[in-house]
């Protein structure tokens, strides 16, 4: 049985505005798409280092291993910005998970779907996260900015429990809960026999691609 | 706390707006097909969820029932992203475009404006490579609605025309309800109460005066819509507060807040939906 696991944050404790609706959008989507649960890390829960390598970066504290690399898809609700997902506390980090710490899917993970602001705008994309991508298939996010609504993870679990990709559930999803001057995006990694993440689907649905080498990389983004 | 908010001089909208009812509108499986025949489709309805399906090979037509929305998807047997640019009409001429297919296919609103044209693009960085490649794949023209001179917000009121190769129209949605104007006026709340509720909003709660700035840029007052899948009997009057916080860590995080623009009767608050919508939306 595939694996689910989310983190959202609401309390952000004067480092930025707080936001309301993350609990509600991350739990509908962890409701709704049928897998096993394995977290649901919320506000002081939620860590950069749960979505970080170990012993990369400073500080070198991460534990992706444990949390975000050990499930198929992660769903990550808050603040975030070019360089990464933003979280409230630096109890145990510095409260950014940076892209130069993360390497995901050299354990588990296929998919990571960010409801957050700007984390894959395109000016500089591949820089920042091409090294990131060590087996991961898809990430899934925003070029722009975005809004604080409750009911894009509902809908991103409806359309892959209907058996459509993971770009399109993702496209439905966004261009259901925004304007048009929101823009949706992905970034997804190729390379390797048999890979094409382009048709990936939710385990059980569909196609699931063998992890890409990541030889070569296809960013899109278009509006809502 | 106040110190916390710079807001520039609150703009006057008079004392009442319109209440527009949304009825739940009528769809039976004729009214499927027909409007699945103005697209040249066929193909066997489905129902999912709330949503009526029609696929076949030409495309799909999904019916959101609690709105009367619909998106049309015209059906691509691809691999992988288009790896060659198309070359679009100017903006001007796909806005004209776009306007003639929606009379042609009658989903034509008066209430809408074109707003935006905007493309799909896709980069590829192959390893072995240098360049990175950049393919425009889709052009769109994005419209929004207006009722009595007033924005409707949400995703629930928006017209999208997305054209690909030679001009061929590939997705067309139109996320609207069917509106009833009341003869009945809403009285409504003046900005400087609707200011006071938007200050009191959790979004700025933990910040502190020392290092942090709310910085009010505009106010609007409009309606709101909720997403086509959710039931909603009447749009939501609303102000819109636009602006941004500024925090040490963060320069400017822009928000969009709305604050219930005027009095509704517990019964018509209910019908609208405005306690489903949650933060973003102080009632």
């Amino acid at each position: 049985m595939a694996k689910i696991g989310i983190e959202w944050v609401k309390n952000y404790h004067g480092r930025y505005a707080n936001l309301s609706n993350t609990k509600t959008q991350a739990e509908r989507f962890y409701s709704l798409l049928p897998g096993t649960r394995s977290f649901n890390w919320g506000n002081d829960l939620a860590w950069d280092q749960d979505f970080e390598e170990s012993g990369v970066g400073s500080p070198s504290t991460g534990t992706d291993s444990v949390w975000i690399d050990s499930v198929h898809i992660a769903f990550f609700s808050g603040h975030g910005g070019p360089n990464g997902p933003l979280f409230g506390v630096t109890n145990f980090d510095d409260g950014e998970a940076h892209h130069t710490e993360i390497r995901w899917g050299n354990r588990t993970l296929n998919w990571i779907a960010f409801d957050a602001c700007e984390i894959l705008r395109s000016n500089g994309v591949f820089d920042r996260w091409r090294d990131t991508l060590q087996g991961l298939h898809i990430i899934l996010g925003f070029h722009s900015t975005t809004s604080d609504e409750a009911y894009r993870g509902l809908y991103f679990a409806f359309y892959l429990i209907l058996g459509y990709t993971l770009i399109d559930a993702w496209k439905k999803a966004c261009i259901l809960t925004e304007g048009s001057n929101t823009q949706w995006a992905y970034l997804r990694a190729g390379g390797g026999a048999g890979v094409n993440t382009y048709l990936d689907h939710w385990h059980g649905r569909g196609w699931v691609s063998p992890d890409p080498t990541n030889s070569w990389r296809a960013y899109s983004k278009g509006s809502c | 706390m106040t110190n916390l908010f710079l807001t520039p001089k609150l703009p006057q909208f008079g004392k009442e707006l319109s209440l527009y009812l949304t009825p739940t509108p009528k769809i039976d499986d004729k009214y499927v097909y027909k409007i699945h025949s103005t697209f040249g489709s066929g193909g066997k309805i489905e129902r999912d969820f709330d949503r009526i399906m029609l696929r076949d090979r030409i495309g799909e037509l999904e019916i959101f029932e609690a709105s009367g929305s619909l998106w049309w998807t015209k059906t691509a047997r691809v691999k992988s992203e288009p790896l060659t640019s198309i070359r679009f009409p100017d903006e001007k001429e796909a806005i004209k475009l776009a306007n003639s297919y929606l009379k042609e296919t009658k989903l034509y609103d008066n209430l809408s404006k074109p707003a935006s044209v905007s493309y799909t693009e896709t980069l590829i960085e192959k390893n072995e490579e240098k360049e990175i490649k950049i393919v425009r794949s889709r052009q769109h023209v994005n419209y929004e609605y207006f009722l009595d001179g007033l924005r409707v917000w949400g995703s629930g009121a928006k017209i999208q025309v997305s054209f690909g190769n030679r001009n061929k129209v590939t997705e067309v949605l139109k996320f609207w309800r069917n509106i009833k104007k009341e003869s009945k006026k809403l009285e409504l709340i003046s900005p400087e109460s609707a200011l006071k509720k938007f200050m009191n909003h959790e979004a700025f709660g933990d910040l502190s005066e020392e290092d942090s700035k709310v910085q009010l840029e505009n106010i609007e007052l409009g309606y709101l819509t909720l997403p086509p899948l959710e039931v909603q009997r009447c749009l939501i009057p609303v102000y819109l507060f636009k602006g941004f916080v500024s925090t040490k860590l963060m320069p400017r995080y822009e928000f969009n807040i709305f604050v219930l623009a005027a009095k509704l009767p517990p019964e018509l608050l209910k019908l609208s939906g405005a306690p489903d919508v949650g933060g973003q939306l102080v009632l």
